[in-house]
C-alpha cells in the first residue's frame, strides 16, 4: 500500500455545523484571487504580485527583505457595510444562534467582554466585510468547480506512523458571523492519526483552542472517540474550524492579553484560600483552567448539524501529498508547504496575532517550523509512549538498564564501603593523637561525604527495585491484554456545555443582555441623584445587580456564600488592624503554653 | 448477633468547634437580650401607671430600646435553633447559618465604618468571623452537602 492510499484509508469524514460559509479548499485556486504584499517595519504596505498575476511558483520566489518584515496574501477587498448586507440577504443564513455565551458566563465575564470588545478598536482587525467578500469569492469559485480538498503526508516516527492531514480554509469568520474570538483571512487546521507500524490505529489527535501535549489526542478505543470504521470523525467549529470529538457547543475562556500579572495574583490567592485555608469545595483541572479573573467567554459551535465531507457522503474528498520533511525540491506540486514562509491572509497588524492571518501548514506566524510539521509524536505527547507492539521488548530493554544501573550502584557501593572504613579506621587511630588534629577532622569531614554518598545509592538501589517489581507487573498486565484505561493521559479533556446551561431560558439571555448596561446606569444614577451616599449606593446597586444575576443562573446560594465569605474575610483584617498587638501578644503567649503543655506531657509520659 | 453497619456519614473534628461557636454566639445574643430586657423590667414602675392613666407616649428611646431587645432575642433563637440543626446535620442550617452570619457581619461592618464600636462590637464581629470560616471549611461543606444528597435519594 502506497502512502496515498494509507491516507485515503483512514481520511477523516468532517461534519459541520449549519450556515458554514467555508471548507477546506485548494490552495492553488486561492491563489488564484489572492495579491501579494509585503510590510517593511515602520512603512506602508507594498504589493508585490497583483492579483490575477500571482502563481504558486511567484509565491515561492526567494524574495530578500530586512528583519521584521511581514510578508502576506491579501485574498479579498472587504465589501462596504450595503454590499456585506446584501450579500447576506441573497444567501438565507442557516445557523441557529442557541442561548448567547453572555448568559452562559457570570457579571464579571461579560464586564471583560465589553472591555474585549473595545480593545478591538485599539487593535488592528480584519475589516469589516471582509468575511461577506470572502465568501461571496469562494461561493463563486465552487460555482465554477465544486472541490473539497485536504493535504496530507505521512511520517515515521519512534515506532508509529503518523498519518498528518492539514485542511486549508479561505477564511476564519468566527467572530463575525458566529460571536467568536476572531476573523482572519486563511485558516490551516490539522488532525493526525497515529498507526503502530504494522498498521493498526492506536491514536488520533485533532488541533483545538487552548489544548497542548496529552490533552489533543484519543486513543482509537476511546468512547468519546467517534468514527466510522477506520474514518475518524471531526466536529468542525462554525467559522473557527477547531476540531472536536463529540459533536456539541464549546465554551472557550480567553484570557485579555496582558492580564497575566493580574491572574497570576488571582491564581495565588485562590490557592491559599483553597489549598491552605482549606476554604470552599475542591475543584478540578478543567475548573482550576478556567478560574482565570480576566477571560472573555466565547462559544464555539460545533454541532455537526451542516454538511458532511469525506467516505460515504455524498461530498468526497480529493486528497493532495504534501512533501516529505526534507523533500525541499521546488518542483513538488505542494513546494509552497516548504518555501512560502509568509502569512496566507491579512495581515491585520494585531499586536496579539489573533487577527493575522495564519502561517503555512509548516509554519507558524513568526516563521519558526510548527511542532506538529517537524515532531508529530511529540505533537501530542506520545513521545513517552510506547507503541503497543514494541511495549514488550522496551519493557525487557528497561529492565535490562534498570539491573545494570543497580549492578553499577552495588559495585559503587562495596567500593566506597572499603574506602569508608579504610578512612575509619585512619581516624580511630588518630583519634586522641593531638598533632592529627587538622588531619582528624579532614577524615570525619571525609566519612560523613562517603556515608551520605552510600545511604543515596541504597536510596537508588530500593528505588530500582521497586520500579522492576512495577514492570514485571505491567509486563503481565500487557499480556494479560489489559491497557491503562483509555483517558488516563488526559489532564483537561475538553466536554460541550451541558444541556441544562444551553436551557437556561430566554429571560436570563435578555438580562445577560442587559446587566451591564442597568449596572453602567445605576451606578450613574447613584452619583446623580445621592453623590454624599455614593459608597452605600455604589455598594447597593453592586449587590442587586449580583442577587438578580445569580437568581437568573439559579445560583443564588453561591453567591451568598461568596459574598458572606467575603464579608467575613473584612472583618478579619478589621479585627487584625485594631488589635495587632494584642493579638500578637495572645499568639506568643499560646505559643508559650503549648510548648509547656508539650514539655510537661512528655516529662509525664 | 452480626452488628449492622453504620451508614451514616462521619462528622469531621472541626463540627465541634462549629457546634461551640454556633451555641456561643447563641448564648451572646440572648444575653445581650436579657439584659436589654432586665434593665426594661427596671423601667416598668414607671411606665405601666403611665399605660394605667392613659398618659403613656412612645418615645424615640423607647422605640429603639424595644427593637434592639427583640433583635438581640430574635438573633439569639435563631442562633440556638441553626446550632440545633447543625447539631443534627441538616443542610438547611447550614444555608441559615451563613445567612445569619451574612446579616450580623452587615450589621457589624455598617456599625463599624458609620459610628464608635464598643469591645461587645468587635467580640460579634469576631465570632461571627470564626463561624464564617469554619462554614466554609472543606469537610464542614462536603459533610452538609453529602447529607443533603442522601436525603434526597
Amino acid at each position: 500500500m502506497n502512502d496515498l492510499d494509507l491516507l485515503r484509508r483512514f481520511e477523516p469524514i468532517i461534519f459541520y455545523t449549519q450556515g458554514e460559509h467555508f471548507f477546506p479548499t485548494s490552495v492553488d485556486r486561492y491563489i488564484r484571487d489572492c495579491s501579494l504584499w509585503e510590510t517593511r517595519p515602520d512603512q506602508p504596505a507594498t504589493r508585490l504580485i497583483a492579483e490575477g498575476d500571482l502563481t504558486l511558483q511567484k509565491l515561492i520566489e526567494p524574495r530578500s527583505a530586512p528583519h521584521g518584515t511581514v510578508q502576506y496574501l491579501r485574498y479579498v477587498e472587504q465589501l462596504t457595510p450595503l454590499e456585506a448586507a446584501k450579500f447576506l440577504a441573497r444567501h438565507e443564513r442557516k445557523f441557529h444562534r442557541s442561548r448567547g455565551r453572555l448568559a452562559r458566563v457570570g457579571l464579571a465575564s461579560r464586564i471583560v467582554d465589553a472591555l474585549f470588545s473595545i480593545t478591538l478598536f485599539l487593535r488592528g482587525r480584519v475589516p469589516g466585510g471582509t468575511a461577506a467578500a470572502a465568501a461571496e469569492t469562494y461561493q463563486e469559485a465552487q460555482a465554477e468547480e465544486e472541490s473539497y480538498i485536504y493535504y496530507a503526508r505521512l511520517v515515521r516516527q519512534n515506532g508509529y506512523v503518523c498519518l498528518h492531514y492539514v485542511y486549508f480554509y479561505a477564511m476564519n469568520d468566527w467572530r463575525s458571523s458566529f460571536h467568536g474570538v476572531n476573523d482572519h483571512e486563511s485558516d490551516w487546521e490539522q488532525v493526525i492519526v497515529y498507526l503502530t507500524e504494522d498498521l493498526t490505529p492506536q491514536w488520533v489527535a485533532y488541533a483545538s483552542h487552548d489544548f497542548s501535549g496529552d490533552d489533543l489526542r484519543r486513543r482509537w478505543d476511546d468512547p468519546e472517540f467517534k468514527r466510522e470504521g477506520d474514518h475518524p470523525i471531526i466536529f468542525a467549529g462554525a467559522g473557527s474550524h477547531a476540531s472536536y470529538f463529540s459533536a456539541g457547543e464549546y465554551m472557550h475562556e480567553m484570557e485579555l492579553p496582558f492580564s497575566g500579572p493580574v491572574t497570576r495574583v488571582w491564581r495565588t490567592m485562590q490557592k491559599f484560600w483553597r489549598d491552605t485555608l482549606r476554604q470552599g469545595q475542591l475543584i478540578d483541572e478543567e475548573q482550576k483552567r478556567s478560574s482565570g479573573v480576566l477571560v472573555v467567554p466565547f462559544v464555539d459551535y460545533a454541532r455537526g448539524d451542516g454538511m458532511q465531507i469525506g467516505q460515504g457522503r455524498e461530498k468526497k474528498w480529493e486528497a493532495r501529498l504534501l512533501p516529505d520533511v526534507h523533500d525541499t525540491s521546488p518542483n513538488h506540486p505542494q513546494s509552497w508547504a516548504h518555501h512560502y514562509r509568509g502569512l496566507w491572509g491579512l495581515y491585520a497588524r494585531d499586536p496579539i496575532a489573533g487577527e493575522n492571518a495564519p502561517a503555512g501548514p509548516k509554519y507558524n506566524r513568526n516563521g519558526s517550523v510548527r511542532g506538529s510539521w517537524i515532531d508529530p509524536v511529540g505533537w501530542a505527547g506520545l513521545d513517552k509512549v510506547t507503541p503497543p507492539m514494541s511495549a514488550e521488548a522496551s519493557i525487557q530493554k528497561r529492565t535490562e538498564e534498570i539491573r545494570a544501573r543497580q549492578q553499577k550502584a552495588q559495585a559503587e557501593i562495596e567500593s566506597k564501603t572499603s574506602e569508608l572504613r579504610g578512612i575509619g579506621l585512619e581516624a580511630e587511630s588518630m583519634f586522641d593523637v593531638p598533632h592529627f588534629k587538622s588531619i582528624y577532622s579532614a577524615h570525619l569531614k571525609k566519612i560523613d561525604e562517603l556515608s551520605d554518598e552510600i545511604a543515596e545509592l541504597q536510596k537508588q538501589i530500593a528505588v530500582d527495585h521497586a520500579l522492576l517489581e512495577s514492570l514485571d507487573a505491567y509486563s503481565d498486565r500487557l499480556a494479560r491484554g489489559n491497557r491503562l484505561p483509555a483517558r488516563g493521559h488526559l489532564k483537561a479533556a475538553h466536554h460541550p456545555t451541558s444541556e441544562t446551561t444551553e436551557q437556561l431560558g430566554r429571560l436570563a439571555e435578555a438580562w445577560a443582555a442587559i446587566s451591564l448596561g442597568l449596572l453602567i446606569l445605576g451606578l450613574v444614577l447613584v452619583l446623580l441623584i445621592a453623590p454624599r451616599l455614593w459608597a452605600n449606593g455604589i455598594v447597593g446597586v453592586v449587590a442587586a445587580i449580583s442577587f438578580l444575576e445569580a437568581l437568573f443562573r439559579r445560583e443564588a446560594k453561591e453567591l451568598i456564600q461568596r459574598a458572606v465569605s467575603v464579608l467575613g474575610i473584612i472583618a478579619t483584617l478589621i479585627l487584625i488592624y485594631e488589635f495587632a498587638l494584642p493579638l500578637l501578644v495572645l499568639g506568643i503567649i499560646a505559643l508559650g503554653i503549648f510548648i509547656m503543655v508539650d514539655n510537661l506531657r512528655e516529662l509525664a509520659g | 448477633m452480626k452488628r449492622r453497619q453504620r451508614t451514616t456519614i462521619k462528622r469531621p473534628r472541626i463540627l465541634l468547634i462549629l457546634f461551640l461557636l454556633v451555641f456561643g454566639q447563641a448564648a451572646m445574643f440572648l444575653t445581650y437580650g436579657a439584659l436589654y430586657l432586665l434593665n426594661g423590667i427596671a423601667i416598668a414602675d414607671v411606665v405601666i401607671p403611665e399605660i394605667y392613666f392613659g398618659t403613656f407616649r412612645f418615645s424615640q428611646e423607647m422605640i429603639t430600646y424595644l427593637l434592639l431587645t427583640s433583635t438581640w432575642l430574635v438573633l439569639g433563637l435563631a442562633s440556638a435553633i441553626i446550632g440545633v440543626g447543625l447539631r443534627r446535620g441538616k443542610s438547611w442550617a447550614w444555608t441559615a447559618a451563613i445567612i445569619l452570619q451574612g446579616a450580623v457581619l452587615i450589621l457589624g461592618l455598617e456599625t463599624y465604618f458609620t459610628r464608635n464600636a464598643d469591645s461587645t462590637f468587635y467580640f460579634t464581629l469576631g465570632l461571627a468571623s470564626a463561624i464564617v470560616l469554619t462554614l466554609n471549611q472543606r469537610e464542614v461543606l462536603v459533610f452538609y452537602r453529602a447529607n443533603r444528597a442522601t436525603l434526597a435519594e
